[in-house]
């Protein structure tokens, strides 16, 4: 999958649990980081955003954490908000049930996903087919 | 004897890809250092973070360093000057030995013991975690956003910090003058003023300059030699520091030939 990525010839937000939020930053750091590189947004602005974007997902507090201080799902959240804000209206997650191991079905993912429809067009998913069970009837798993 | 001279070949060209390869990631990195779009608001705010890290927070222990190196080596310094009868050679061999040898120097031996270290294992840290990876996937320019920051945040503190040292040992120098010889502050910087050739100040900048770069590269390139096994890291800044001690003798040797033609 990582190899599909690459050969697309824009940038698709990925969320994945093979790759990490920076450990050098803090959460809105990691989130602030792709606007500023991107679009050149100013550190304090890109920041707010980021603040911003957290407060959808109720996670103001964990602005200034670490990415080994946040929970699997708040870790989940940052990394959606990342690939959101990278604006290309497309994220694709990569087995989000690796990355969420307690979740037993797909409504957190669909509850974030709400939370962020405004940022994108579509999301894909990459899961193994003995996953499929733990998706509603609205998603097609891909082996 | 075959066997022989098919290790040493195969030793050569190994060694002689091993070069090219660091030469053209030097080049590849000293271009970019001159391009526009390097300077993103992303890597504005490591560049600020990092010079903070380097010249800033070290201020302290780098003071201490240079008042101590400053009392040690001006106090031997005047007492054989004067033993000797080389008085009018005084300023010659501040000038001389302090702002182009020592100072610069002393600067790297602590800039390389605690920035290159901290940089070499970073970038290792980075590369086992996957999180180079993870700029890749997210088009974050590595060069840009990682490299270029360290190494204009290491270049700037050598040059800024090499002009500490040698402001602080020559300050100290005005104290043991007017002890040891009874020097006003006048003649002081009469006597330097005098000594001090422009070129030699060129030299000390420039070499400066390269010490910085070297020893900020260096550690980048050999922290991403790292595997993604945890035990690459000790082995990627064991290597790091060995190629930046010798990258810092290659230089200082180097910056001897102008002297001595």
């Amino acid at each position: 999958m990582h190899d599909f990525l690459r050969k697309q010839e824009r940038l698709i937000g990925l969320v994945s649990g093979d790759v990490p939020l920076l450990s050098n930053l803090d959460t809105a750091g990691n989130i602030a980081l792709i606007p500023q590189h991107h679009q050149n947004m100013t550190a304090k602005k890109a920041r707010e955003l980021a603040v911003e974007l957290m407060q959808r997902f109720q996670m103001v507090g964990a602005a200034s954490r670490r990415a080994n201080s946040l929970s699997a799902q708040e870790l989940f959240c940052v990394k959606l908000l990342r690939a959101s804000v990278l604006g290309s209206n497309i994220v694709v997650i990569d087995r989000p049930f690796r990355m969420l191991p307690g979740l037993q079905d797909d409504r957190f993912l669909l509850h974030s996903f709400a939370q962020i429809e405004d940022m994108i067009a579509e999301v894909y998913i990459f899961d193994y087919k003995s996953q499929q069970g733990r998706y509603g009837d609205h998603q097609d798993a891909e082996g | 004897m075959e066997k022989t001279i098919e290790i040493i070949g195969r030793a050569a060209m190994l060694a002689g890809a091993s070069f090219g390869k660091e030469l053209a990631f030097s080049f590849k990195v000293f271009v970019n250092l001159f391009r526009r779009d390097t300077y993103n608001s992303a890597s504005r705010t490591v560049l600020v973070n990092q010079i903070y890290f380097t010249s800033v927070q070290i201020l302290p222990l780098f003071i201490v360093v240079a008042i101590t190196s400053g009392v040690l080596i001006n106090g031997i310094l005047f007492q054989m000057v004067k033993s000797l009868g080389l008085t009018d050679y005084l300023g010659k061999l501040l000038t001389g030995f302090v702002v182009t040898e020592l100072a610069p120097f002393v600067t790297v031996m602590l800039i390389a013991l605690r920035s290159s270290s901290a940089i070499n294992t970073e970038i290792a840290v980075m590369k086992v975690n996957g999180e180079l990876h993870a700029l890749d996937v997210f088009g974050i320019d590595r060069i840009a956003y990682l490299f270029i920051p360290r190494i204009i945040s290491v270049g700037v503190s050598m040059v800024l910090l090499t002009s500490l040292f040698a402001l602080v040992v020559l300050s100290v120098g005005l104290l043991v003058s007017g002890l040891v010889f009874g020097t006003d502050a006048d003649t002081y910087i009469e006597i330097l003023l005098s000594s001090a050739d422009l070129p030699d100040i060129i030299l000390v900048l420039f070499k400066s300059a390269a010490f910085g770069f070297f020893i900020s590269l260096i550690p980048i390139r050999s922290g991403l030699t790292a595997t993604r096994e945890l035990s690459s890291i000790p082995v990627a800044v064991l290597n790091g520091m060995i190629r930046v001690f010798l990258v810092i003798i290659t230089i200082e040797a180097l910056s001897l030939i102008p002297r001595l033609i």
